[in-house]
């Protein structure tokens, strides 16, 4: 058992240093890069909201950030998805390990970048004169692990089925687009009307969206929404699991 | 008895042909029904009813044409594919799959890919760091190792490929068609590893198509053919019958036990059938290549032996009228033992009280035998006997044939020729090479 973990273990060490490696091999400031884009994006949605709109929030520059990051960590995980299992066909078709050590590396790849992003969220939190709050010690690694798991299980299924089905990727990059303007992100889950409230529920990223904003501008974690994420992780992961052991012994055939 | 580190038991391997659905989801969903037929009915098939074993130690070689399903039996070994019938077992530590361009990440640099290829080969990180050193000598690789594989040439490749799987002590080391690429010198620094693995009790199997490399590495030799196991064996008479590439019948070739059986099968049952998987003979494991026509033979009532089968043994006259009469009976539907006869000896040399006398006059009853005066009951059988009796009690007198020879060594002159070649026809018998 001690030498399965050790296994695992080193995998995913090996794993992550080398897709660490491949992404930014090539371009030196691939941090820079990863903080950049949602950063880019907070800086037109507050043109156009706050500037142009005017839009009635306080602080917007940051609750767009705060929002913005988290999201970015699930957008890039998602749109990775479906290339995982086919940019390593050469290891995939040579070794047998557990193939899905493969999207558990990546997504843990995009928590570290998302992580490593959360100075920046500190330095806003700055500029608007926002106190720390200690709730994040404990808050920030139980959102980590919710949505590490729904990231995975979701990644499961699209990398596995994207094998048989290669054109997967391009529903999966217009849907990520729909999500991401039926989640509260750019604006307030409070500014969304009534009769439309209930289906905000059936998105599983919102919940989880407005918690991290929650916690990282009030220092706040609700109970419900948190208990709400978890259930759609587990349901996320549960799924993933059960369509990866479908088919992941025919990967070396179809690659 | 040496422990067998790799068995192939009745393996067989197809894959549906993928490519009706990797032509995206939008065109399978429309056009749904056909897709999914063309899923379900076409497929290919890679490998057919193979059974073979490797000892531990062993130096095992693979040949055969390309696309007879070489690669396919590696990558079962290696465990990246599953068998879609029969069991592979394999017991041991198996290295990457050793071919070109193995598994390569062209952008990280020949040191970062030794190390994911040791670790996900089962060695811990700490390990392959210690041997990280003697791995990157032993490639020559020099400066080059830090420079991203893509810029390799493809003897570079094959180099750092070597010496990664020669140096990360493998239990099973898997080798296709690695040597052909490389210069002189480092082939043979190759093969002289490969000898220090033979005398360290590494187990290799070697997949090429350099028939000297082949002869020189391997201890036994299996010739895949079409997708079949065609012969199993000494290096030297695989590869010479491997070469010489027009098949040969053998026609004054003796018939073993086991040839008469699985030509009887084919004949009655086809490749298809179902069968007692637990050994009836101590002599016949399931890992022989013809256990299950063994066992059909026992499951039908063709033969009546117990405890031993004496496979390799030969087949007589009188012992095949046997076999031929109840096999008869079988595909007629009746009982294989009650049957009626002339009680009136034909020969001279069979009499009434003999053992096999009631199945020789039935031979000769049904015409399958024309021999008049001696039978000859003690004979041993030859093959071209062997085909025109089981080609008169399967197909008769008259039947249809393919005109143009099978075999370099049975021509249309030949008493035999028309039972040969419809055998040949049936998928009876395959032949040997010359």
């Amino acid at each position: 058992m001690g030498i399965e973990i050790q296994r695992f273990v080193d995998l995913v060490v090996v794993l992550t240093q080398k897709e660490l490696k491949v992404r930014y091999k090539s371009s030196l400031f691939g941090y820079l890069w990863s903080v950049a884009h949602p950063l880019a994006f907070a800086f037109v949605f507050f043109i156009a909201f706050k500037v142009v709109m005017k839009i009635q929030m306080e602080d917007y520059a940051l609750f767009l950030i705060a929002g913005l990051f988290p999201w970015q960590w699930f957008a890039n995980s998602l749109n990775g998805a479906p290339g995982i299992f086919l940019s390593n066909a050469p290891i995939i078709k040579k070794v047998n390990f557990p193939r899905n050590i493969i999207p558990f590396t990546a997504v843990l790849q995009d928590m570290i970048h998302f992580i490593l992003s959360i100075p920046v969220i500190i330095v806003f939190m700055f500029i608007y004169h926002r106190p720390l709050s200690f709730a994040w010690l404990y808050g920030i690694p139980l959102l980590l692990l919710i949505q590490f798991s729904l990231i995975y299980g979701i990644s499961l299924v699209v990398s596995s089925i994207n094998l048989f089905f290669r054109d997967l990727e391009r529903l999966i990059s217009i849907a990520t687009t729909l999500l991401f303007y039926f989640t509260p992100i750019i604006y307030a889950e409070n500014m969304v009307p009534d009769k439309y409230k209930m289906l905000l529920k059936l998105n599983p990223l919102s919940p989880l969206m407005t918690s991290w904003r929650n916690l990282f501008l009030h220092g706040t974690l609700d109970i419900s929404s948190l208990a709400v994420s978890a259930l759609y992780s587990c349901a996320a992961l549960l799924i993933g699991h059960a369509v990866y052991k479908k088919l992941s012994w025919k990967f070396a055939e179809i690659l | 008895m040496r422990e067998q580190v790799i068995i192939f038991d009745d393996v067989s391997k197809s894959y549906p042909l993928y490519h009706h659905i990797t032509g995206g989801l939008k065109r399978f969903l429309f056009n749904l029904p056909q897709a999914m037929n063309s899923l379900k009915n076409s497929r290919f098939e890679a490998l057919r009813d193979i059974s073979f074993h490797v000892y531990k130690g062993e130096s095992f070689g693979i040949i055969g044409r390309n696309g007879a399903g070489k690669s396919t039996a590696l990558g079962l070994i290696a465990g990246v594919l599953k068998p879609s019938k029969g069991t592979v077992t394999v017991r041991g530590r198996v290295s990457p799959l050793l071919e070109l361009g193995m598994g390569f990440q062209p952008e990280l640099s020949g040191r970062e890919n030794i190390v994911l290829n040791g670790v996900l080969s089962g060695l811990s990180r700490k390990t392959v760091s210690s041997k990280l050193g003697q791995i990157i000598e032993f490639s020559e690789l020099g400066d080059f190792i830090d420079q991203p594989v893509r810029t390799y040439s493809s003897g570079m490749v094959a180099k750092l490929g070597f010496s990664v799987v020669a140096n990360l002590d493998p239990e099973i080391l898997l080798i296709d068609e690695v040597l052909a690429v490389g210069d002189i010198e480092f082939q043979k620094k190759c093969v002289n590893k490969m000898a220090e693995f033979r005398g360290k009790g590494v187990t290799i199997v070697f997949v090429s198509h350099g028939m000297v490399q082949v002869e020189k590495i391997c201890d036994r030799i299996l010739w895949l053919d079409n997708h079949e196991a065609n012969m199993t064996g000494d290096p030297k008479e695989v590869i010479a019958a491997y070469s010489s590439g027009k098949m040969g019948y053998y026609p004054s070739g003796r018939v073993t036990r086991e040839q008469l059986s699985v030509f009887i099968i084919r004949a009655l049952c086809g490749e298809n059938f179902t069968f007692t998987t637990t050994p009836y003979f101590s002599d016949v494991p399931s890992t022989e290549t013809f256990f299950r026509h063994v066992q059909k033979m026992k499951d039908l009532g063709i033969t009546g032996a117990s405890g031993m089968y004496y496979p390799n043994d030969n087949v007589t006259r009188e012992q095949m009228a046997a076999f031929l009469v109840r096999a008869s009976q079988i595909k007629a539907k009746q009982d294989p033992e009650n049957f009626s006869y002339t009680t009136t000896p034909y020969f001279s040399d069979v009499l009434s009280t003999d053992q096999f006398f009631r199945y020789i006059q039935k031979l000769r009853d049904d015409s399958i035998t024309t021999v008049t005066g001696n039978y000859n009951p003690n004979e041993v059988v030859t093959r071209a006997q062997m085909a025109t009796f089981i080609g008169r009690v399967f197909y008769g007198e008259s039947f249809t044939y393919t005109k143009k020879p099978w075999f370099s060594d049975v021509a249309p002159m030949d008493d035999c020729f028309k039972y040969v070649q419809k055998l040949r026809d049936e998928g009876i018998v395959a032949g040997y090479g010359n």
